[in-house]
């Protein structure tokens, strides 16, 4: 069981989120200071960014080819095609800084960390805490 | 040139009223012209990138086998519909061709797993 005194937390009350920041291969944040944003089991990638945020950080600087990008399916059964690029996720109360892989898609407003990140890391979601905790010593 | 469009009501009371606070009485009229500006620079833009990622894509399938025979595991970058540079770190390429509007760069022969995500499993609403 994990010491408490290894855990960096975030005040959680409804969805599970932690703090972060994204910041392009070119230096440039997407905020000043963290942004809290949720942890979504549902979503297989790393990092998901709405298509605003994508664009705005020309995050299409530093992509992908076309040919590894994944495929989302609407409810429709409409597919489509997710821009992939790359960055680095900032967790300031960490310290640390991760490499992460970056999805989005047209129209997309969703900003969310997926079980490509999860699967990496040591993270507590203590709902009846109202917290989300991560373990500083991961990697 | 006189044109005349039709506006929906509730996005023309909005416009003209937000346009006429902004720049007086001819406050429709200028906005309008802005907003057409900026339409076509933000277009402009756009389609700068559709064309420089289609581009640099067909580069990437041009060079795919000649990349995975020389370069692997090196980081590289295409920009420019060609070959810019190669490194052994993300952060000695990531600078490379900082004037084109589009940019590909990978490591060579560590492909992402291709996923399929089905938007109802991460959609909150």
């Amino acid at each position: 069981m994990a010491d408490a005194e290894k855990l960096t937390c975030w005040d959680s009350e409804d969805v599970f989120t932690i703090g972060i920041r994204l910041k392009t291969l070119g230096g440039q944040f997407h905020v000043d200071d963290e942004e809290p944003v949720e942890l979504d089991t549902g979503y297989g990638g790393d990092l998901l960014v709405p298509w605003e945020m994508y664009t705005a950080l020309e995050l299409y600087g530093w992509e992908y080819p076309e040919e590894h990008w994944s495929v989302g399916i609407s409810v429709s059964g409409e597919r489509f095609e997710m821009p992939l690029s790359q960055g680095i996720l900032v967790i300031p109360r960490l310290g640390r800084e991760f490499e992460v892989l970056i999805d989005t898609f047209e129209g997309n407003e969703q900003f969310l960390i997926g079980r490509g990140f999860i699967r990496k890391h040591r993270i507590l979601l203590d709902g009846p805490g109202n917290r989300v905790c991560f373990f500083a010593e991961t990697d | 040139m006189n044109v005349t469009i039709q506006i929906p009501d509730y996005l023309n009371a909005e416009f003209e009223q937000r346009a006429r606070e902004r720049y007086g009485e001819a406050g429709p009229a200028r906005a309008l012209q802005e907003a057409i500006a900026l339409w076509l620079e933000a277009m402009a833009e756009s389609d700068g990138v559709e064309t420089e990622r289609a581009l640099n894509n067909l580069a990437y399938h041009r060079l795919k086998a000649e990349l995975q025979r020389e370069y692997q595991g090196k980081y590289v970058v295409i920009a420019h519909s060609a070959l810019q540079g190669v490194g052994d770190t993300l952060e000695q390429v990531a600078s490379l061709a900082p004037e084109a509007r589009h940019r590909l760069l990978f490591r060579v022969g560590k492909a992402p797993h291709i996923r399929v995500e089905r938007l109802w499993q991460m959609q909150r609403n």
